[in-house]
């Protein structure tokens, strides 16, 4: 079976900048893989993550994603991948103040019918898939008519998990996700994150500053290794 | 729909910045309809106060002054011109019509007419229409009165109705015709012209009710008029006279003819002209309600271009949010816009609905203090493309920080950056 992420001689400069933010030889990601990506702030870890999701253009080298070669790829295209097959994590700011919980969790499934499909033939229907994440996760289920302001960081959290994990997506990119969160809750969203994704076979590249997470990982990468550029390590 | 759905539940999450917007859009829209309104139709109205009538002769003043005190009862004439010079002057074969004004009395601050029966036959307004009845007829006895629309709706005076006249033209005057009671006899129907403000009686009534007077006050031990002493009520003093002639091109021979006039210095006008000299000297003021209105419409398209741009870090989270979902970047761009364009929209629609009701909650008042009949319509092609105009350019404004965003969540990728 081919990886989820493999790229090889990959580099990629922002526009305007002489010496490439990322030179990357070969590192790849294999379906259900757990990775732990760390490195200090910088380095290059969210201009990968972005490189992966489709949304930065014009990279260099081989990049494959779920088995597509990106660069050949049109945007649109890439954007379809994306929503059907990738969920992504941010650091914070997941989720859109207006919508409740339940809505925010099904958020994916309405922009892409594939995933709709997908939580349908899982679960029997998108709300029902929702709830199934959301007891995985442990978030409790009167929650999910609640405006998502009225929910701790923590909880916050989890439903962007809950987003990213709905209808069956193959990779989940999670950029720091838990550096807004204390140790405590730290510990309980990662296990809970973590046992999802094995639970439903899903690679996951999880980017953090944190070392003391790596124990949970199949594998950790340092981002200092990695990447061949020596731009970040001037500043 | 879906995108839809999202724009309409982030606007409703925003309601308070946006709600403010499209009212601060929907006034100017408003302020700038309603100014448009106002000032067309008081131009219209304006240049067509007296129509039909070729010059209008007077004592020698400048022409506006006589246009004013004649056709718009504004001010008083100087000087009078006497009954003589108008009998000689109205005999001339070149004239086919000539009515009589004598002016200086009024009733509640509306001021009253002497004239003859021939002025309803030959004041002409807008497009050369004449006046008409609403109620009742001419006068015909000594003591009938024929009042104006305005006159009758603002004192609620119905046919038969008596009231007296004073001497002057305030609204509150000492010297009193009030032993001479007036019966209302007839009610003409509303023109928009200073006719409807106004109170016509015969030549003969205004010289009854002045017998023992002179200069506005009464004269001491004389004789007063009374109904059973059939005193001799000669005209001898007219204000002004309003002139039709057997032909357009006789006009202005006509006019040299008055203002050479020998026996007493006399000045004769051609209303249209001297309406349009009036109306360009108001241009200026309808300029500046012009230029009023532009601005308000600046403002409130400013007002649009802040709210969007202060909105603008929020929404810049949440369109990296939706672009990490796998949303292509124009639906990004697209919900941006779009969002200005319907706030415009909703703005604008809700302006011209406040433009509606202020007109007709404002038509009453205008009418009756400046004179102004509102003919309230569609709006003219030429507003709908203004209005269109503005929808599009809001939406341009609104476009030019979605292109901001959109380019840098192109470039971004998905940092959610500040
Ligand atoms: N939009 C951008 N335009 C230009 N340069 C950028 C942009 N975003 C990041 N960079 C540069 O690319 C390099 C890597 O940045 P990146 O955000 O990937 O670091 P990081 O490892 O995620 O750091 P952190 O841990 O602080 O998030 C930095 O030197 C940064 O200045
Ligand atoms: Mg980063």
């Amino acid at each position: 079976m081919q990886n989820a992420i493999e790229m090889t001689n990959l580099s990629f400069s922002w526009p305007g900048s002489q010496s490439p933010a990322l030179q990357v030889e070969s590192f790849a990601v294999a379906r259900s893989e757990r990775v732990f990506l760390r490195g200090q702030s910088g380095s290059g870890k969210s201009t990968l993550l972005n490189l992966v999701a489709g949304v930065l253009d014009g990279h260099q080298g081989a990049l494959h994603v779920l088995g597509h070669e990106l660069a050949n790829m049109r945007p649109a295209q890439r954007d379809k991948l994306r929503a059907e097959h990738i969920g992504y994590i941010f650091q914070q700011f997941n989720l859109l103040p207006y919508l409740s919980v339940l809505d925010n969790t099904t958020l994916a499934c309405r922009l892409s019918n594939t995933r709709r499909q997908r939580a349908c033939a899982a679960n029997g229907s998108v709300e029902k898939a929702a709830f199934a994440l959301m007891d995985e996760l442990g978030l409790e289920r009167s929650l999910a008519k609640k405006p998502v302001t009225a929910l701790s960081i923590g909880q916050q959290q989890r439903v962007a998990a809950a987003r990213a994990l709905i209808g069956g997506p193959d990779l989940i990119i999670a950029d720091e996700p838990t550096s807004a969160l204390d140790t405590e809750h730290r510990q309980k969203f990662i296990e809970q994150l973590l046992a999802t994704c094995a639970d439903r076979q899903v690679a996951l590249l999880f980017v953090s500053h944190d070392p003391g997470l790596r124990q949970y990982f199949d594998r950790v990468v340092d981002m200092n290794e990695l990447n061949r550029s020596n731009s970040h390590v001037l500043d | 729909m879906f995108w839809i759905e999202l724009a309409f539940k982030s606007l409703l999450n925003r309601r308070l910045t946006v709600m403010l917007t499209a009212l601060s859009i929907a006034f100017s829209v408003a302020l700038f309809l309603s100014v448009e309104k106002i000032r067309t139709d008081t131009k219209d109205n304006f240049s067509r106060t007296l129509t039909g009538t070729d010059l209008v002769v007077g004592a020698r003043s400048g022409s506006l002054n006589l246009l004013l005190y004649s056709v718009f009862r504004i001010g008083d004439a100087s000087n009078n011109m006497s009954w003589e010079s108008y009998q000689e002057l109205s005999a001339d074969p070149a004239v086919a019509w000539s009515v009589p004004i004598s002016l200086g009395d009024s009733h509640k601050g509306y001021r009253v007419i002497g004239t003859t029966k021939a002025y309803f036959d030959h004041y002409q307004y807008g497009r050369e229409q004449n006046l008409a009845f609403k109620e009742g007829q001419s006068f015909d006895q000594l003591f009938d009165v024929v009042i104006g629309s305005e006159v009758a709706r603002a004192l609620g005076y119905p046919l038969n109705q008596q009231l007296s006249l004073v001497h002057g033209t305030g609204a509150v005057s000492f010297s009193k015709h009030d032993d001479l009671p007036f019966k209302v006899v007839g009610i003409l129907a509303a023109t928009g012209t200073p006719v409807d403000r106004s109170l016509h009686v015969s030549l003969q009534a205004i010289e009854a009710i002045h017998l023992g007077w002179k200069d506005g006050v009464r004269l001491q031990g004389a004789e007063g008029f009374s109904p059973e002493k059939n005193q001799k009520l000669q005209t001898e003093t007219i204000t002004a006279a309003l002139i039709g002639m057997t032909s357009r091109l006789k006009t202005f021979n006509f006019q040299r003819k008055v203002n050479d006039y020998t026996d007493e210095p006399l000045s004769a006008i051609i209303p249209g002209a001297t309406l349009q000299e009036l109306w360009s000297m108001l241009r200026v003021l309808e300029s500046t309600l012009l230029s009023i209105s532009a601005l308000v419409m600046v403002s409130g398209l400013l007002g649009l271009l802040t709210v969007v741009l202060a909105g603008l870090n929020e929404r810049r989270r949440e369109m990296a949010l939706l672009r990490a979902l796998g949303a292509p970047a124009k639906h990004v761009f697209s919900l941006l816009c779009g969002e200005a364009g319907l706030i415009a929209l909703v703005g604008v629609v809700v302006g011209v609905c406040l433009h509606y009701g202020l007109m007709v909650a404002l038509a009453p008042a205008l009418l009756d203090r400046f004179g102004v009949l509102l003919n309230i319509s569609m709006l003219a092609p030429y507003l709908f493309l203004w209005l269109g105009l503005y929808v599009l350019l809001a939406a341009f404004l609104g476009a030019l920080p979605a292109l901001r965003v959109y380019r840098q969540t192109l470039n971004d990728g998905l940092s959610q950056r500040i």
